[in-house]
């Protein structure tokens, strides 16, 4: 009776699996083909291929304008996120625990829907004439990635004992030659992938970016979505295309990294 | 503290010189009061092992000294100069710790030249001095190995070449055997006391060890609940405890509670105990009886035999149990309601649980001493 259970549940935890990643895959499976076709109209399966989407989009200038911006903010994002997170980070490595209430704070980016943060921010960025700025959609979407920087900067930092500062300050390092040299070496691949994951955030943002982000020259998913309401160009499929490599070589260094941490790990649990 | 008993010779011929001196230091917490107007002093050269229970002030000791606590009052010294209020990089003190503080994205080699690294060190030094730090403590062949691919012991004798490296001007050292096992702990007690002695650096150590105070230190200095309990060699200590506590905290001891009865016979003083028993001991200043005494024998200093002696042996008592250890045998007692263990060499036979047998010791081997 027992084991029949047990099969049960495992036979449906494998459907739920497979469903799940049918639903993330098919899509992509879907996409990568279409936008290698020669035909006017997304079409799948392409009845021939050509790479004319692509030499179209990256020729286009809108399509590299609107890359660029998305570029530029993505990487500011990337920077005030993983800059404000480590701080955190560092903060509760030095002081102890953080106000339960404060804890709340910084992670409610993750709890309040994106949308009610975008209006609220149209209010308030119409009257202050700083609607369409990239400036202001670069910190939004730091803020919204502070929480995810947040989490792996304390996860970090844990890795470093306490008594590693004690122990460099009595060899005579300042605070900042502590930071620089002892703990930063230590969590570096924790801050690169900081970096990538608040990247990677900002990169497929949407809904700032439609409600406060750039007009004339909207980030790429704005555009793209925008587009999509329109028509139906191979185009679309080519530039998700190209975005999808952009998440897995990304994916890639991320995979990487905890490999690697992974393995040192183990050679210290050998000893 | 300490106002019985002689004095041993101390670690150096030459009048020492105080490296570390601290000032009526005083350190609370809230209410808690960690340090009571604590003076101390570390003499040049000088290995001090400041021993207490969890909770006597120990680490709050060590971390005044170190510099990553200020004390709420009072002052600390190092070599005359005040250093109360300098940050622990400004201090020059070397610090070994219970848990393994090698950085682990530098090699043993780059751990150790850290601290010269720092302070910014010509490079030609800096490699010989690290180099000679290295052979110091015996891990040539390791140095371009990481702290993940060491053993324990090898981590914290690497610890300890880091912290000396610079020439601080003292070695601080919290429990650094703590992490280890027994038969490593020894071999590297021997190493660290004779790295110790080489250089001659005053090094004040911590910890709750008794067995390692007494192996290591040239002084010992008990603390309890933030005030210095007792202090002195580890000889004095032991034979000359200043206190009841200070005896059953510093190895075993039978404490028998005087009733009075002082009677002094010349050069013999007797006090009544056991029910009004006139036993001999000595350590009366002045020929007085402190208030609420007791006497202190070691159970290796009593003697026990089957027959009753008037002068060796002249307490009854029965045998509860008779512990073998190899070189000794512990044989637990009951004397008149009161505990007592006797240790016998381990050769020795003729004694049983549940025998009645007759115990006693020499007037200089039972200490008069207070309750606390």
């Amino acid at each position: 009776m027992n084991r029949l259970i047990t099969g049960l549940y495992r036979q449906t935890g494998r459907v739920v699996v497979v469903l799940y990643f049918a639903f993330l895959l098919v899509p992509v499976v879907i996409m990568i083909p279409a936008s290698f076709t020669a035909n006017e109209i997304l079409e799948f399966p392409p009845q021939s291929y050509s790479m004319r989407w692509y030499e179209f989009v990256l020729a286009s200038s809108e399509w590299r304008g609107s890359a660029l911006v998305s570029f530029r903010i993505a990487l500011g994002a990337m920077v005030i996120s993983t800059a404000c997170g480590m701080f955190i980070g560092f903060t509760i490595y030095r002081f102890g625990r953080i106000n339960n209430y404060l804890r709340l704070l910084y992670l409610s980016p993750m709890l309040i829907p994106h949308i009610v943060v975008a209006t609220g921010l149209f209010d308030l960025l119409v009257p202050m004439h700083l609607l369409g700025s990239e400036l202001v959609l670069m910190v939004g979407h730091a803020t919204m990635s502070l929480p995810i920087s947040v989490v792996v900067a304390i996860a970090a930092f844990e890795t470093v004992d306490r008594t590693f500062w004690t122990a460099a300050s009595t060899l005579g390092a300042r605070g900042t030659q502590i930071v620089g040299m002892v703990i930063m070496p230590i969590i570096a691949t924790s801050i690169v992938a900081c970096l990538i994951l608040a990247f990677e955030n900002s990169w497929h943002e949407v809904t700032l970016a439609v409600f406060i982000g750039p007009g004339l020259t909207p980030t790429l998913p704005n555009k793209l979505f925008t587009l999509l309401q329109q028509e139906n160009s191979p185009a679309f499929a080519s530039i998700s295309t190209m975005l999808l490599l952009v998440t897995v070589v990304l994916g890639i260094i991320l995979a990487k990294i905890s490999r690697q941490k992974k393995s040192v790990k183990v050679e210290a649990d050998n000893e | 503290m300490n106002n019985t008993g002689t004095k041993t010779q101390p670690y150096s011929v030459d009048a020492p010189q105080p490296a570390i001196e601290m000032r009526d230091i005083t350190v609370r917490f809230g209410e808690f009061t960690a340090l009571d107007k604590l003076n101390l002093t570390v003499d040049d050269g000088e290995l001090l092992t400041v021993l207490g229970p969890s909770g006597s002030g120990k680490s709050t000791l060590l971390n005044i000294v170190a510099g990553s606590l200020y004390p709420t009052s009072g002052s600390i010294h190092f070599e005359n100069k005040n250093v109360t209020d300098l940050p622990p990089h400004k201090r020059r003190v070397g610090m070994v710790f219970q848990k393994y503080t090698l950085f682990p994205n530098k090699t043993i080699a780059e751990n150790i030249a850290f601290p010269l690294a720092i302070r910014k060190i010509d490079k030609a030094e800096l490699n010989s001095r690290v180099t000679e730090a290295i052979e110091m403590v015996g891990l040539k062949e390791l140095a371009d190995r990481y702290p993940s691919q060491i053993s324990g012991g090898q981590a914290q004798r690497a610890a300890v070449a880091r912290a000396v490296v610079f020439n601080p001007a003292i070695l601080l050292m919290d429990e650094p055997l703590g992490a280890l096992d027994r038969a490593l702990r020894k071999s590297l007690q021997f190493e660290i006391r004779s790295l110790q002695r080489r250089l001659a650096v005053p090094t004040l150590y911590v910890t709750h060890d008794q067995e390692e105070a007494m192996s290591l230190s040239d002084r010992i200095v008990i603390l309890r609940d933030g005030l210095i309990a007792a202090q002195g060699s580890p000889r004095d200590l032991y034979e000359n405890p200043n206190s009841m506590w200070t005896a059953t905290f510093l190895g075993d001891a039978n404490c028998f509670p005087v009733e009075g009865g002082l009677e002094i016979n010349g050069a013999e003083t007797h006090v009544r105990v056991l029910g009004g028993k006139s036993v001999p001991a000595r350590g009366l200043a002045g020929n007085t009886l402190p208030e609420d005494a007791v006497i202190v024998v070691r159970p290796e200093n009593c003697i026990i035999s089957s027959n009753p002696d008037t002068d060796s042996t002249f307490c009854g008592a029965t045998v509860k149990w008779v512990e073998y250890l190899g070189t000794i045998q512990r044989i637990r007692l009951t004397m008149d309601s009161h505990e007592a263990t006797v240790y016998m060499p381990g050769r020795e036979t003729g004694i049983e649980a549940g025998e009645f047998v007759y115990v006693g010791w020499k007037a200089e081997h039972a200490l008069v001493v207070p309750r606390v």
